[in-house]
């Protein structure tokens, strides 16, 4: 193989090129301009941007609705360990091979692929004032709530529909982590005496470990970005009730002007602050898994 | 991996690069003997009338060899970030259709085109004065008028009757149905009536119509802010205090205009002012409130003036073909266009001509006194209300900005609560610094509305 590649050097970058190209005009370029964007002033009606320096950044971190919408934001990262929770323990029961599993899990995809507009449409018909939810609540004597329009349920509800388009995702990526859990292995820690909590923790939870880190970096990086479920199930309610995404959107399209360099400012900070909290997130799964396999190294 | 091992992939790359240059040469006319000049329309849901539209444009294109406009619908609540996506990429439409209220926000961002020198007409001759002070900004026209709605008031008799109230004695003034309102919600647990509040407050406009003025002329005669003015003051603490007693949906606050049309055709209230063409969408979609439906005069404030909604059409600043663009604005809002586009849909015109077609006579009533035509019923209130109607909307270029920041801090005082003051002082704060970095406005640009004493 290599001998052959060794006449045509070029190939593999040839092969490499299409993808290339793709990530360079989509990602690299739109990734640049933001970026160049975001040291000026430019409104979709100016006639060219305007250097400025620092001063949206600047602008941005000195609003008191940046701080609020990225604490918000940090709110958001709540659903992640709820999320990764429920889709693990769903995977576990599915797997465990019961009747009717399979419909199960075919139920519990189908909000995956269901278009985020049209869940989070059907969320605001449950959720609004006279909805399904509080007409149930009513019908048990409990006060209604007002899901879509006060604090902090207007930012419950959009986690609400986050957990239910995530968790069939993210329970077929467990399934396919549990499957490649060898059953013997399970079977020898129970003959052992192990209890089903002991198997799943000193047996199952480290082999499916980098399933978990997955899980939940890529969720993570998801609730830090929420857009669609805020934008369609809490419209119209303070942008200070809302998180970065939306605060970047009203930035550039709804507020005075329509500033695209305040809003590419903001959006370069909530990259900085993605791109820091996966860092922390992998070093602190790289040193405990180091750990880990470490542990084992003296064991054996 | 050689071609020559891949004999059939050589005639497929031949053929597709054929059918790409062959697709390219199908765009391409004969330019030899007329310049084409293409324009994009935009206009704001207007889909329903397709063959309408695709009409006007043909008669238009035969009148002007080598004219072609490219027609594109926008969903009305994608108006404004198409627009301003599109204007950001220099491919705005050469004339767009837009509400007042956008229309508002990109004349202040300095993105239409002044049509005065563009058209071979006096404006004022040909359109009605109140619709036309929409796209004057001084000695600029920025657009042309073309449909209104004025709101028409529209009533649930058995949930009116629910609360004992007999649809006469429902008061058509914003004070009375208030205090009415609260009664009704104490009885039968349910709304009477809800306004716009937060997202799209029509505080700022509703309040013009009671004779009081958000904004006065400063010393140096550049408008200022008059928000903590003890009369608007009080206006505004009223409509606050009576949101926060719970006599309205709590959608007033976080909700637009179409939150009062689905709860209307729902049966979860029981008055709404709405353009008469909502009266339409309900007997489709909720043939039972319709039926139970009354079409009355609108809600006003003290002095009896209604609100006109003007639909306006501009030439953007970015069109290659402004003359052309212009003259099909004047086109397609000609008297001629609008009498028979008023025939089609339950619209007002902006041209007196149309006015006086006839269109808007009020159908006969049927033998139990209910109009045979509800529709055409509320189209005639809606005409006749005409003559009581003033563009609540200053024509300046800083207005939307002014209502967004109102907006953003009413919004807050309403769902999280806090001291009334001090959020007035801090939107009274916030105007008069957007009023003294926008383009100078004086008293010129306000709605001429005749004063009366306030009530409060």
């Amino acid at each position: 193989m290599t001998g052959r590649l060794g006449h045509r050097p070029l190939t593999p970058h040839l092969f490499a090129a299409p993808a290339l190209a793709v990530l360079v005009v989509f990602v690299g370029a739109p990734f640049a301009l933001v970026v160049y964007l975001s040291f000026t002033h430019f409104t979709a009606f100016s006639d060219s941007p305007t250097w400025v320096g620092l001063a949206n950044y600047r602008e941005a971190l000195d609003s008191d609705r940046f701080w609020a919408c990225m604490a918000n934001t940090a709110a958001y990262l709540l659903v992640t360990p709820v999320l990764a929770g429920l889709s693990l323990t769903a995977a576990m029961i599915v797997r465990t091979g019961l009747r009717g599993a399979g419909v199960l899990r075919v139920m519990l995809f189908l909000p995956v692929v269901t278009p985020a507009i049209v869940g989070a449409l059907a969320w605001q018909l449950l959720l609004k004032d006279h909805g399904l939810l509080n007409s149930l609540l009513e019908m048990l004597g409990i006060s209604p709530v007002p899901w879509l329009s006060r604090r902090p349920w207007t930012l419950i509800s959009p986690m609400l529909v986050t957990l239910w388009k995530g968790f069939g995702f993210y329970m077929m990526i467990f399934l396919a982590g549990l499957i490649a859990v060898p059953r013997e292995l399970e079977e020898a820690a129970a003959i052992d005496g192990g209890g089903r909590w002991t198997v799943f923790r000193h047996v199952v939870l480290p082999a499916i470990w980098p399933v978990v880190v997955l899980v939940s970096v890529v969720s993570s990086i998801s609730a830090l970005k929420v857009f669609d479920e805020i934008f369609v199930t809490v419209k119209g309610v303070p942008i200070e009730h809302q998180t970065i995404v939306p605060l970047v959107f009203n930035t550039a399209f709804e507020a005075r002007g329509g500033d695209h360099g305040l809003a590419s400012a903001i959006g370069i900070l909530l990259f900085l602050v993605i791109l820091a909290f996966s860092l922390v997130n992998m070093r602190l799964v790289q040193r405990r898994t180091r750990r880990a396999s470490g542990a084992g190294g003296g064991g054996t | 991996m050689r071609l020559a091992d891949r004999p059939f992939l050589v005639p497929v790359l031949v053929l597709s690069m054929l059918c790409v240059l062959g697709a390219g040469g199908g765009c391409r006319r004969d330019s030899s003997t007329i310049a084409i000049e293409r324009i994009q329309f935009w206009t704001l849901a207007l889909a329903p009338f397709d063959s309408y539209i695709r009409e006007r444009i043909g008669v238009f294109e035969r009148e002007h060899p080598g004219a072609e406009v490219v027609w594109v619908d926008v969903p009305f609540e994608a108006i404004d970030r198409k627009l301003t996506a599109a204007a950001a990429a220099h491919r705005a439409p050469d004339v767009v259709n837009l509400s007042d209220r956008t229309f508002g926000r990109f004349a202040g961002l300095g993105a239409m085109a002044d049509l005065r020198p563009l058209l071979k007409f006096r404006p004022e001759d040909e359109y009605l004065d109140g619709a036309l002070a929409i796209g004057r900004f001084g000695d600029r026209l920025l657009a042309l008028p073309w449909y209104l709605t004025t709101q028409v008031g529209m009533v649930n008799t058995k949930l009116l009757a629910a609360g004992d109230i007999p649809p006469d004695q429902l008061s058509t003034r914003w004070v009375g149905l208030r205090e009415q309102a609260a009664a009704y919600r104490t009885r039968t647990g349910k709304y009477l009536f809800s306004l716009p509040l937060g997202e799209e407050s029509q505080l700022p406009i509703i309040m013009w119509g009671e004779g009081l003025r958000p904004l006065k002329a400063g010393s140096d005669g550049r408008l200022i802010s008059s928000l903590l003015d003890p009369p608007v003051a009080a206006y505004l603490r009223g409509w606050v205090e009576f949101y926060r007693s719970g006599a309205m949906p709590s959608e007033a606050a976080t909700r637009d205009h179409s939150h009062l049309n689905e709860m209307y055709q729902n049966g979860e209230l029981a008055e709404i002012d709405s353009g008469p063409n909502f009266l339409k969408r309900v007997q489709d979609v909720a043939p039972g409130v319709y039926a139970l439906t009354l079409a009355r005069a609108a809600v006003t404030g003290s002095t009896g003036k209604s609100h006109i909604a003007t639909m306006v059409v501009a030439v953007t600043r970015q069109s290659r073909h402004p003359k052309l663009a212009a003259e099909f604005a004047a086109f397609i809002t000609s008297a001629e266009s609008q009498t028979e586009f008023c025939r089609l849909a339950p619209i007002l015109p902006s041209t007196p001509v149309s006015l006086a077609s006839g269109v808007f006579a009020r159908p006969p009533l049927g033998k139990d006194g209910v109009p045979t035509d509800k529709v055409a019923w509320a189209r005639a209130v809606a005409a006749e209300s005409l003559k009581d109607a003033v563009a609540f909307t200053p024509a300046m270029e800083a207005w939307p900005d002014l209502r967004r920041a109102f907006e953003e801090r009413i919004k807050v005082l309403l769902l999280d609560g806090g001291d009334f003051g001090v959020a007035l002082r801090e939107i009274d704060e916030t105007w008069n610094r957007i009023l003294r970095e926008s383009p100078p406005a004086t008293e010129e640009c306000l709605p001429r509305v005749s004063m009366t004493e306030h009530p409060l």
